[in-house]
């Protein structure tokens, strides 16, 4: 809807109004430490490229409810993967990433926001555990049991 | 791109960390910092206990957070019907694109985290699911307010298209924009060009050509595969078994 189809504005036209909005935010995680930390009253969201800061404020104050004090965009261009990198003369390109955009939104002082921890158990550690359990087993009875049955094993009764 | 080796199971060494997976997270239970808060304001919200805060719209129900499946009753349903959808007023549908918009931003918000994390999404049928529902809204809408339009201007509301000619000959349909100042003033269409300027005839000429010589060089190859499809000549092709190890490897 949004993106697709814009309509020219004139002065004397009413405001030019969009009833059903396609564009898209979501909500980016940023190091909690260093340089690129951002205030707790900041939020960044990646956002449709299409979209403009204002796009962006109206979006999360009409939509959200949410108190939008600024929001500053950055664009970043998709890492492209080349053939032959070091070779600047001569390099294909032979994928690109899609470009992204970033919207960072600025709240009042005394808004707090801290980005939840959904991640809470290591399913890799679980995962690990089982397979060093499963190591630990003894297994050698598999092997004697049933050994003049052709590869029959522990499953069919003795 | 910025590196996710802290998001390991080791704990970071690195002070580079993200805000959500912080160095207790892999012991014991790890609560909110929402939830800690021991100061009690009589003035905080709800909102303020859910997960994220003030933002919390952006973010599932708790109970998903790190699951590799949903639980049956977190699980969706189907999307919405177009059947369905027309028995529905304007301001329903108004309020239903909302609902669906903001469903569409928190699942994709948790699909970034769990893709950074190189993590299995749980259900990302949600995701397709609600973007049915968005379209078949959509052509709901479309199709009152073309009927409208048509009764009050005799128009349809889908935008006019026009027929344009590339540069090198080939047409394609556009669609028509509006303009402050009309053609005659501005001297610039963009509309269908009946007669080419040689270079752009040449290159149609050869396109056709291009193709055409494509399309019998792809019958002739299948045409010669067809020929030994059915036979049993495999086995006079150069390089076939001379040594028979296996019943297997006996000629067919």
């Amino acid at each position: 809807m949004t993106s697709r189809i814009t309509r020219l504005w004139q002065p004397g036209n009413p405001q030019n109004r969009v009833f059903f909005p396609d564009f898209w935010l979501r909500l980016v995680e940023t190091p909690s430490v260093g340089y690129n930390r951002l205030p707790k009253n900041a939020a960044k969201f990646e956002i449709e490229p299409k979209m403009s800061r204002y796009d962006v404020q109206e979006y999360l104050e009409k939509i959200y409810k949410l108190p939008v004090r600024e929001v500053r965009i950055r664009n970043e261009m998709g890492e492209i993967t080349w053939n032959a990198p070091l070779d600047h003369e001569k390099r294909r390109a032979l994928w690109k990433e899609e470009d992204r955009k970033f919207a960072f939104v600025f709240f009042p002082k005394n808004f707090e926001f801290y980005f939840p921890t959904i991640f809470t158990k290591d399913e890799f550690e679980d995962e690990v555990q089982k397979v060093q359990k499963f190591n630990a087993d003894d297994r050698t009875n598999e092997k004697y049991v049933n050994r003049d049955r052709a590869g029959i094993g522990e499953f069919f009764g003795i | 791109m910025q590196s996710f080796r802290h998001l390991s199971r080791t704990i970071p060494k690195t002070i580079f960390r993200f805000q959500s997976t912080i160095p207790s997270a892999t012991t014991t239970t790890q609560k909110d910092k929402d939830l800690t808060d021991t100061t009690i304001d009589a003035n905080k919200s709800l909102s303020d206990l859910k997960p994220g805060g003030p933002l919390s719209e952006f973010f599932d129900a708790e109970e998903n957070f790190g699951t590799s499946e949903l639980r049956p009753k977190q699980r969706p349903g189907r999307s919405w019907t177009t059947e369905e959808l027309r028995l529905k007023s304007n301001t329903d549908l108004h309020k239903l694109w909302y609902v669906l918009l903001k469903e569409k931003n928190m699942l994709l918000t948790m699909e970034h985290a769990y893709k950074i994390r190189h993590k299995m999404f749980p259900n990302p049928e949600r995701l397709d699911r609600v973007h049915e529902s968005m379209q078949n809204l959509e052509e709901v809408v479309h199709e009152r307010n073309d009927a409208i339009l048509r009764l009050e201007t005799g128009d349809s509301a889908t935008p006019p298209e026009r027929t344009v000619t590339s540069f090198a000959g080939f047409t394609y349909k556009k669609q028509a924009a509006e303009h402050y100042l009309p053609f005659e003033v501005t001297g610039e269409k963009e509309y269908e060009v009946p007669y080419l300027d040689e270079e752009p005839y040449l290159t149609q000429k050869l396109w056709v050509e291009k193709q055409h010589l494509k399309k019998y060089h792809a019958d002739d190859q299948k045409r010669y595969r067809e020929r030994f499809a059915n036979d049993d000549s495999s086995r006079y092709l150069r390089g076939s078994r001379k040594v028979f190890n296996r019943v297997e490897h006996l000629p067919k």
